[in-house]
């Protein structure tokens, strides 16, 4: 009973995906049967027969939508039925010399076939010859190129990726135009079959971390992959902790830069974030602005950032902990204040708390999931329940509100928003322990966070680097951003890397001269 | 494949072991206001203890104590004191746990049974250690400097509030060099200096092994300093005749600073604070144990009985004394004499003895 699952593989071959794997055969019929019967009820699909030079018979398959009609019109079906003077030895070359159409790909079995058509290519079917051609005239309604709305920077580039995968890598080429920018394809997902880009720019990324990726990624074995989420939990190298040990972007920039700094991006296609790896704990500290604005400013609002991710983590636990067990800790006059604030409250902190940030967490809830006619109503109302209403009415204290309007905003400022999610998350078990031993709970709770951190490691990279285990050059980019005149050097994630990303210490100060 | 630990990593481990329970005990308090000097004369005996156990070390390198044992010894008297060690660190390991649930349960949480106390404070050891010594020195590398961050805080809050004179602390040797000599041997001697033979069983997991007489010798004088400046602090702000009387003196001194009316109080958070040098010491013992049995009992790793060994830790650390002052008067009359003089300095010195006869022996 206890013995666990054998494993299992995914085994949906049904008797169309056996087809699948035949070869196409020189009798148009026959071919056409197959397809026929694969495409049953899908009404989307077109078979289009014609008379290729008014002799060869010919069908065009493609799917309606996906599919650029005009082109095919004008570039295909035009020329096609054009009466050709004189023998041709083979249909299939005088077709490639006869189309204007830049990509043209031969298939020769179903499951090409198949490929070709549920991405947009319509497939040219000839009698008496068992190849086929693709015919790339791939086209479909897509999403232009926006601002990206997860991450938002007042300073940098206003571009975002999309959902369909060739924006994408051209998004990403434009920004680094050296031919070591790779980019490696694969399908995943039965069904689906969703295009997966590895990206990764030759002698910065460390070979074998290059290797692993690919290999984590051709292990998964599953039916459908609709948003970077699906691979992300899929490679992870610790799927139940609470931290995200990959970092998903929708700003193309970040991704360049986490690209020239030897790391690996993961595009999935239909879906705007990609995904970098290997991260450490420090980065999803950073955002993206920080290495727009001045060296100074950036770094402190870093130094910002840490503090209240801290205060986001433990302060209503401290409250909790404070007001329960270490009165004496709060200088007199600041605690009859507070203690008098209580004094009408019915709950213990403990109840107090939970009940404030819970009702917190439900209202962003709903302000992220309602639509945005009604968010403002969403947003009225919250200030009024967790704010004055619930103060005058004698079921909260002021402290008590103000401690959770800290933690809210504080939790606002990461940069990235899974981290935000994991520290949301573990303040509960540390209000909890507050209430339970006082600090020591609240302590024991915070160690077993840095523990749990230290265990961590994403592709072999320790979470905590460059902290633990200590790397001294790192630190130039970890609790405060260099200049760029310092950064000389790359930081060191796994194995060989190309060190030097700028010549040392190379100021563009006026000369000594011009003083 | 065995788990390695760095150089900075071993002795942030081996810091907050030295300084973990240490620092807020009265060390050395029988010398009244000469406390400190005890402290520097329990340090240069630590240093030439030291000496002894990085020479085994030379003399043997790769070997754990436990490993090194049966090689001089032989199997015959090597397995039976192979196992007194291990056993004496786990008997030392809840020592340090009770420490520190007398400690809190003393202060802080004076309602809360002892037994919720140290078994939290346990589970978080346990999970820590079962992560390996690289999860464990990795822990160290961040808890450490927060710990220092703490301390250096706390002193200057404790300078700031203009409780502290340095005159407390003439006139030096007062009761003469015999009474500092006999407050430091051989309390200060054995705990915390004495106690760093616990750490023969960690260097083979060192990345460099060289680097061991090095690590060793800083890691005893400065945190030999440390103690020493921590305790002349305490002495210039309450002075020599409280020293004796408080179980905790440091505690005294942060009670009494203040900062404005603002800042005051903060012994909660130096107490949370020494957690973290309690974490280091039990968490070291537990490991070296742990160590040491796995290789008595030719296991291939010691993360199992890690978690074994802390489920005993918590119910001993309990019953080896009924009261708290019980537990201070083993630990200051019988632990010393009976365990730590033995097993830290007679039996090591007679290895180093046997083990350089056999080495020139060999040689000729």
């Amino acid at each position: 009973m206890f013995r666990r699952k054998r494993f299992k593989k995914l085994d949906n071959l049904n008797t169309q995906q056996v087809l699948k794997q035949q070869v196409l055969s020189s009798d148009l019929n026959d071919n056409l049967q197959v397809l026929r019967s694969m495409y049953q009820d899908c009404f989307d699909v077109v078979f289009r027969t014609l008379l290729m030079g008014g002799k060869t018979k010919a069908v065009l398959v493609y799917i309606e939508g996906l599919s650029n009609i005009e082109e095919l019109n004008d570039h295909v079906l035009g020329s096609l039925m054009e009466e050709t003077e004189g023998e041709i030895d083979s249909p299939q070359s005088a077709l490639r010399e006869k189309m204007t159409i830049s990509k043209l790909n031969e298939v020769k079995t179903f499951a090409d076939c198949i490929e070709n058509i549920s991405i947009g290519n319509p497939v040219l079917l000839l009698d008496e010859a068992e190849t086929g051609l693709a015919l790339g005239l791939g086209k479909w309604e897509k999403r232009s190129v926006e601002e990206p709305t997860a991450e938002s920077l007042v300073r940098g580039p206003r571009e975002g990726f999309v959902e369909t995968m060739g924006v994408n890598t051209s998004l990403l080429r434009r920004k680094i135009k050296s031919p070591d920018l790779k980019m490696k394809s694969m399908k995943i997902g039965s069904y689906t079959s969703t295009d997966i880009v590895i990206a990764y720019v030759e002698g910065l990324a460390d070979q074998s971390l290059i290797k692993e990726v690919e290999n984590r990624l051709k292990r998964i074995d599953i039916d459908s992959v609709l948003e970077s989420g699906y691979i992300e939990e899929l490679i992870e190298d610790s799927p139940r902790s609470p931290f995200p040990q990959l970092i998903n972007t929708e700003r193309p920039d970040t991704a360049a830069a986490n690209l020239l700094e030897g790391r690996v991006v993961i595009l999935v296609d239909g879906t705007p974030f990609a995904l970098i790896a290997p991260i450490g704990f420090f980065s999803l500290l950073q955002s993206p602005e920080d290495y727009y604005q001045r060296a100074l400013v950036s770094s402190s609002i870093r130094l910002l950032r840490m503090l209240f991710m801290g205060l986001s983590l433990v302060l209503p636990a401290l409250y909790v902990g404070v007001t329960t067990y270490h009165q004496e800790m709060v200088p007199t006059s600041l605690l009859i204040s507070v203690a008098a604030s209580r004094e009408s409250v019915p709950f213990p902190a403990f109840v107090e708390a939970l009940l404030m940030e819970i009702t917190f967490e439900a209202l962003r809830e709903a302000g992220v999931r309602l639509p945005k006619q009604i968010g403002a109503a969403v947003s009225i109302v919250g200030a009024l329940v967790i704010g004055e209403a619930a103060v005058s009415a004698g079921l909260v204290s002021a402290p008590m509100v103000i401690v959770v309007a800290i933690t809210g905003i504080s939790s606002f400022m990461m940069p990235h928003y899974t981290q935000g999610l994991a520290l949301r998350l573990l303040r509960f078990p540390l209000i909890f322990l507050a209430a339970t031993l006082g600090l020591l709970g609240i302590m024991l709770g915070i160690i077993t966070i840095i523990v749990h951190l230290c265990t961590l490691r994403s592709f072999g990279l320790p979470y905590l680097t460059p902290i633990a285990p200590l790397q001294g050059r790192e630190l130039k980019d970890t609790f405060f951003r260099a200049p760029w005149w310092m950064m000389n050097t790359r930081p060191h994630l796994t194995g060989k890397f190309d060190t030097y990303r700028k010549a040392s210490w190379k100021k563009t100060s006026p000369s000594k001269e011009e003083k | 494949m065995q788990q390695k630990i760095g150089f900075i990593q071993l002795f942030y481990i081996m810091l907050g072991f030295e300084i973990g329970s240490t620092v807020i005990f009265g060390l050395g308090a029988e010398a009244k206001q000469d406390a400190w000097l005890a402290i520097l004369a329990g340090m240069f005996c630590g240093l030439v203890l030291m000496w002894v156990y990085t020479k085994l070390f030379e003399h043997y390198p790769g070997h754990t104590l436990t490993q090194m044992i049966p090689k001089i010894v032989g199997r015959y008297i090597g397995y039976p004191l192979n196992a007194i060690y291990v056993l004496y660190f786990i008997y030392l390991a809840s020592r340090v746990a009770r420490d520190f649930g007398e400690l809190v349960a003393g202060t802080i949480l004076p309602k809360t049974p002892m037994l919720v106390v140290i078994g939290g404070f346990i589970a978080v050891i346990v999970y820590c250690l079962s992560g390996g010594i690289e999860v464990f020195g990795r822990t160290g590398e961040i808890l450490l400097p927060f710990l220092f961050l703490i301390a250096i805080a706390s002193w200057i809050i404790v300078y700031s509030s203009q409780i502290f004179d340095i005159a407390r602390i003439t006139p030096i040797f007062e009761t003469g060099i015999g009474t500092v000599w006999r407050a430091a041997f051989p309390i200060v001697v054995t705990f915390p200096f004495g106690e760093m033979v616990l750490f023969m069983m960690f260097w083979p997991m060192l990345h460099d092994l060289r680097k061991v007489k090095k690590l060793g010798m800083m890691v005893v004088l400065v945190s030999g300093i440390l103690l020493t400046v921590n305790m002349i602090n305490v002495i210039s702000v309450i002075g020599p005749k409280w020293i004796s009387d408080r179980t905790y003196p440091l505690l005294t001194v942060v009670k009494l600073a203040s900062v404005g009316n603002f800042i005051e109080r903060i012994d909660a958070v130096v107490i949370i604070t020494m957690i973290i040098g309690g974490f280091f010491k039990v968490g070291s013992f537990i490991y070296g144990a742990a160590i040491g049995a796995a290789e008595l009992f030719k296991l291939v790793s010691a993360r199992s009985l890690v978690v074994l060994f802390g489920a005993i830790v918590v119910p001993l650390s309990l019953i080896i004394a009924t009261s708290f002052m019980e537990h201070v008067e083993i630990g200051l009359k019988k632990v010393p004499l009976f365990l730590h003089v033995p097993l830290q300095i007679i039996i090591p010195f007679i290895l180093l003895v046997i083990s350089a006869i056999r080495k020139r022996y060999r040689r000729t």
